[in-house]
């Protein structure tokens, strides 16, 4: 044995500390660790994932407010006028009420571009919904649709909405001024909601991981608690022990975080590629994209989570040494 | 000037008995006593009041001048470095070499590497094991652990030394070289404290004894150590 050792010391230069990362206690070990790793690396693979959900949502209902931002629409109800078989449309009349308005907003509102939109395009629109195809006369006669007049202008130069109403109703009281708002702020409030949902689960994804941390530590103080005992008696202080702790958990959860968080970005990755790559999604969905710092955001989780992961193990293990005299 | 004092101490875990009651005594520095007494008299308990490992449920004892009741965690962290403790069963860190096992008390010192790694080495060659530096402790023998339990002991250069039945795994040859070494690490200024029940093995030594009995305690000299269950009084 003594040849052997000898042997190994002329080989190679000796080397004082044996074990990886220079603990004292065997919290190298693989044992015990494998399991808390793999609920890091699921659990940060979640939460990126909820949280890019989360942001994705965000974009799109900031896309959604700004593209709306400058439009509002003028909405003059179908004119009527009664006849012996019944009320029919009153083509003349709806022409000069749409004409009054266009020239009303041409008039005081020239930084507003004003265009009615042709009645097809209306019909257009409601058509898959009720299934017409015949002529528009007969249309408006049967269904006694609006004229629709878009308005476009820069949100810095909007018009003033109460005095723009009111010469409005001037005009006549089937006219309506239509902001989106209602409908706007219903979407942006459910999509509001759904994504701070993602932030909460995002965060109870978060804290689990964390107390799986601070549960792993725990164990592992109990399961070491003669040799830390030994190092106490040694005259080891809190913090020199502690330290060994919070730095075993800080890489164990590194080590899992950045796998978790390369699987779930990838993901995002791939669905995002098949987004921009396919007609048939991009018809039905808005366009998926995070921005660069969104990006940069959700590659910082290791790193969070590596500081929460030292906080957590220093202090549960700090708790767990006042025990001692 | 004393390094230890003990008065009117006594010791209990939870809500059982004392274990230890009324123990009254003064250690001097660089002095060399023996603990002895029965089984199950409270030689270990004694051992963990005096390694800082439990503090009395009573009385004082006052360390290196600090009353460990009153010491802060700072300072007991402080006084339990200039103690060096040998265990029964060595208690040495399986998956650490005998370079690391014997290094610890210099690392959680904070000492510099460059010279843990030449102090340790030397006393490792001094103590026979220069050739098993990297050997993990369940690959050595059991005197060659002890060697390295003694080697971690003192490397700190302690102001005292506990053993506790440090012979207990030796010959008879072996034990007396080992307190020879213990009584020259005494010359050298360190205050040691062998708790032991090999008689055969003491009475070579002419240090006196804490004597422990009933879970009190006396110091006594060699000769008065008692014979078949009794104390010579003078």
């Amino acid at each position: 044995m003594s040849s052997q050792y000898n042997q190994q010391k002329r080989s190679k230069p000796f080397k004082p500390r044996n074990n990886r990362r220079g603990y004292d206690l065997p919290l190298h070990k693989k044992a015990g660790t494998a399991f808390v790793l793999w609920t890091i690396i699921l659990m940060s693979f979640l939460c990126c994932l909820t949280l890019a959900g989360s942001l994705f949502l965000s974009n799109i209902t900031a896309s959604w407010e700004d593209n709306l931002k400058g439009q509002m629409t003028i909405e003059i109800k179908a004119q009527m006028r009664e006849q012996e078989t019944g009320p029919s449309f009153d083509e003349q009349a709806q022409k000069a009420l749409n004409q009054t308005v266009l020239n009303l907003l041409a008039e005081n509102y020239p930084q507003v571009s004003a265009q009615k939109i042709d009645d097809l395009e209306v019909f257009a629109m409601i058509e898959p919904w009720l299934g017409l195809g015949e002529n528009t006369q007969s249309l408006q006669d049967k269904f006694p649709i609006p004229s629709l007049i878009a308005l476009d202008f820069t949100p810095d130069n909007a018009p003033d909405l109460d005095t723009l109403e009111a010469d409005l109703k001037a005009i006549s009281g089937d006219i309506y001024l239509d902001t989106h708002e209602q409908w706007l702020g219903d979407i942006v409030a459910l999509s509001h909601k759904i994504r701070n949902i993602g932030y909460l689960l995002a965060l109870l994804i978060g804290l689990t991981a964390i107390a799986a941390v601070a549960g792993a530590s725990r164990s592992r103080l109990t399961m070491h608690f003669a040799e830390i005992e030994l190092l106490h008696l040694m005259g080891a202080s809190d913090r020199y022990i502690s330290k060994q702790f919070a730095r075993h958990a800080t890489w164990m959860s590194l080590e899992g975080c950045v796998v978790g968080v390369v699987m779930a970005l990838s993901s995002v990755m791939l669905v995002q590629f098949l987004n921009d790559n396919s007609a048939n999604i991009d018809s039905f969905l808005p366009h998926f994209s995070l921005d660069w710092h969104q990006w940069f955001m959700l590659a910082l989780i290791p790193l969070v989570a590596g500081g929460i992961a030292y906080l957590t193990a220093d202090l549960s293990s700090r708790s767990f040494l006042k025990r001692l005299p | 000037m004393s390094l230890m004092q003990f008065q009117n101490v006594g010791l209990r875990y939870g809500t059982g008995p004392e274990v230890l009651h009324d123990v009254n005594f003064k250690l001097e520095r660089g002095s060399f006593h023996f603990l002895t007494g029965p089984s199950g008299a409270g030689k270990t308990s004694m051992l963990r009041l005096m390694y800082l490992g439990r503090k009395p449920t009573r009385g004082i004892v006052e360390m290196m001048g600090h009353d460990i009741n009153k010491a802060s965690r700072e300072d007991l962290t402080g006084l339990r470095r200039n103690i060096g403790i040998v265990f029964q069963d060595f208690r040495l860190m399986p998956h650490l070499s005998a370079f690391d096992n014997v290094a610890l008390p210099l690392r959680i010192a904070g000492k510099d590497e460059r010279e843990i790694r030449n102090n340790v080495i030397e006393l490792l060659e001094w103590v026979g094991l220069g050739d098993y530096i990297r050997a993990k402790p369940p690959t050595l023998s059991g005197g060659q652990q002890q060697r390295i339990a003694i080697a971690r002991a003192v490397i700190n250069r302690p102001k005292l030394l506990l053993a506790d039945e440090p012979t207990g795994n030796l010959d008879d040859a072996l034990g007396y070289k080992l307190l020879h070494l213990f009584e020259e690490l005494n010359k050298l200024g360190t205050t040691i404290i062998i708790a032991s029940h090999n008689e055969m093995l003491m009475k070579h030594f002419d240090h006196k004894h804490i004597y422990l009995n009933n879970g009190t305690a006396r110091i006594l000299a060699p000769e008065d150590i008692p014979k078949f269950g009794k104390i010579r009084t003078a």
